[in-house]
């Protein structure tokens, strides 16, 4: 395979973030399978929009943009082109098997599934059982250009279900997909920031890309950092803390995403107008990837409001037309888990949610359909940066602080930062306007 | 001996346990290692499943992170004699007021923890590796088809699971092992 200019350059496209991004054939021909497409129906930051309005770009300029991080990290790692077309066509891929409204659709899954679901795992079911996608991969499909068979490689990617975690047989070429500092996140923490008109995930790329290196240690290479590029992974960790404490858990969306996701549990267990079937993935893999095509953010909403618009009494039906029209639930109490007593605290966070509900929706004399309770465990984004040459407990590779001898170093032995404190989980409880006040006095009484 | 703590409580109790000497569990592989043993020992359901330092749970790892955060328990950054940051876990005035309780409900179980915490310390201290090593032959041969495992099958398995394990480790493990009160 030759891979000369041409190849890299089938096509080109537009992006507000990087001007041009060039795609080679093979890529071209991805992002016009269905697949890829549908992710131009989900939006990248669920219901943000709610709050900042512009934010409304879709999945499919992300994966856009994270094929053009991934080919600048192999840059930075000196990666030759054949396994940077494997890494670059996993990236391009990696969030297809989203479903509507992103990581809020894993929570449903994992409760009907039984069992810790990801959307990688729908990722890799859509490489094994999309003809179209697996053709381009496994390069059967004919087009000009001869294409080689990158398919076993490019779904090794992706993980079949959550389990052993092993030491990794390419740390650096992993690192890229799901890394302390991967293709993901360099582009998600601009992009989210330019679409939401705020600063919190800018930093310095150019300073970041050119102090990466590869370091060879035994057979094996890990993604390494040198020393003067410190401090700009410091403004990197610190965009990524501000950008979830300002934007993915502004409150206002968690009211949003939890209303949505409360409709959507509605409708499937309690008053049982969506089948579970349509949402059991493991041991139904080939039927769940047909049924997904068609399940978007839009067709969501539709589905559910299709569903229950026959009964009048129907809770789905009635948060799902509040959130179109923004008719949000407000928050009557908020408070961090460690000012609470300490004899009732563990009491209230293991409590169930809707036997709290009821309690609250019985002390105010309210419907329980009117409140949403959430326990919420804020995302530091500051910790993460452990164990030498290895994977981290949360399954990503760590990048490694090389001193100016070349010498590693666990990068949290180097950081001139440290957050020690773990960010506290805070107890949310969403309710109608109309409500507001004697619910807030109700979580007083029976909380505080 | 079977009982059913939760992953919270559990941790509590080790906490609770290691009160009484300077208070503090020093290092996340100890304090996953300790609760290794302690649900071995009770037969608490677990998903513990290999690491690379030993068996590792993600259950006992979100439920520290989450007594952090609820205020339960507290991390601190200590830097061992040979230069190396470690998180040190100890418990805050809320938290002993419900561990102390804790202790009182699972009597029997607690002094079995306590039996842990006490021969783990006495015999690894701040040596880690040492503790993770003897967690991963107990893994090995909790785990075995054989009855009784011998080095070269523990060779073999342990580099199934990515251990890179040599022949005096696990004879040296299985000393450890053997002085545990597990």
């Amino acid at each position: 395979m030759e891979y000369d200019k041409k190849y890299w350059i089938h096509k080109s496209i537009r992006d507000p973030r990087y001007g041009f991004i060039h795609l080679s054939e093979r890529e071209t021909l991805l992002i016009g399978t269905p697949f890829m497409h549908r992710l131009t129906r989900i939006k990248q930051l669920a219901h943000t929009y709610l709050v900042y309005p512009s934010a409304v770009h879709t999945r499919f300029e992300h994966s856009l943009g994270v094929l053009y991080m991934a080919d600048k990290l192999c840059s930075c790692y000196n990666i030759e082109d054949e396994r940077r077309e494997i890494i670059r066509c996993a990236t391009l891929l990696h969030d297809i098997g989203h479903g509507p409204f992103s990581h809020l659709f894993e929570k449903i899954m994992t409760k009907i599934n039984g069992k810790e679901f990801t959307h990688e795992h729908v990722t890799r079911a859509i490489i094994k059982y999309d003809n179209e996608i697996r053709s381009i991969l496994d390069g059967s499909l004919k087009v000009d250009r001869n294409l080689s068979n990158i398919y076993d490689q490019v779904l090794s990617f992706f993980p079949e279900e959550s389990g052993t975690k092993k030491e990794d047989s390419d740390p650096l070429g992993r690192s890229i997909l799901s890394g302390v500092i991967d293709a993901d996140k360099l582009d998600y923490l601009r992009r989210d920031s330019f679409h939401t008109g705020s600063e919190y995930g800018n930093f310095d790329l150019e300073r970041m890309l050119s102090t990466l290196t590869a370091f060879k240690d035994n057979s094996k290479e890990y993604p390494a950092i040198w020393e003067k590029g410190t401090l700009v992974l410091e403004s990197f960790r610190l965009a990524r803390y501000s950008l979830h404490v300002q934007v993915y858990q502004h409150h206002t969306r968690l009211i949003a995403d939890r209303m949505f996701l409360r409709a959507l549990e509605s409708a499937i267990f309690k008053e049982t107008k969506l089948p579970q079937k349509l949402f059991k993935f493991y041991g139904h893999e080939n039927e769940f990837v047909g049924n997904l095509l068609e399940i978007d953010d839009a067709s969501i909403y539709e589905l559910i409001l299709s569903k229950c618009k026959h009964d009048n009494n129907s809770n789905a039906f009635r948060l799902i037309r509040d959130l179109k029209n923004r008719r949000l639930f407000k928050r009557a109490y908020k408070k961090e888990f460690n000012e609470l007593p300490a004899t009732k605290r563990m009491q209230i966070y293991k409590k169930e949610d809707d036997i709290l509900e009821k309690e609250i929706a019985d002390k105010a004399n309210v419907p329980q359909e009117g409140i949403i309770c959430y326990k919420e465990s804020q995302e530091a984004g500051f910790k993460g940066y452990w164990t030498f040459g290895h994977i981290t407990e949360s399954g990503e590779i760590p990048i490694l602080y090389l001193d100016s001898e070349g010498k590693p170093h666990p990068y949290e032995d180097k950081s001139p930062i440290t957050l020690q404190k773990e960010a506290p989980t805070i107890l949310y409880i969403f309710t109608r306007k109309e409500y507001r006040e004697p619910v807030s006095s109700a979580c007083k009484a029976l909380i505080s | 001996m079977t009982v059913n703590i939760d992953p919270d409580d559990l941790i509590m109790l080790i906490l609770e346990s290691a009160s009484t000497g300077d208070g503090k569990i020093n290092g996340r592989t100890t304090i996953q290692k300790i609760a290794y043993f302690s649900v071995s020992g009770l037969g608490i359901e677990n998903d513990y499943m290999p690491h690379y330092f030993g068996p590792y749970s993600p259950s006992i790892s979100s439920s520290i992170e989450e007594l952090i955060s609820i205020g339960f328990v507290e991390d601190k950054l200590i830097i061992t004699n040979k230069g190396r940051k470690m998180y040190s876990y100890f418990l805050t005035d809320d938290g002993k007021v419900y561990s102390f309780n804790l202790a009182k409900k699972f009597k029997t179980a607690f002094s079995k923890i306590k039996e842990i915490v006490d021969s783990v310390e006495q015999i690894s201290g701040d040596r880690i590796n040492r503790i993770s090593c003897a967690a991963k032959i107990h893994y090995l041969s909790r785990n075995s088809r054989e009855k009784n495992l011998d080095i070269k099958s523990a060779l073999t398995k342990a580099k199934s699971l990515g251990w890179d394990l040599g022949e005096k480790q696990i004879i040296k493990g299985i000393e450890t092992l053997q002085n545990l009160k597990t």
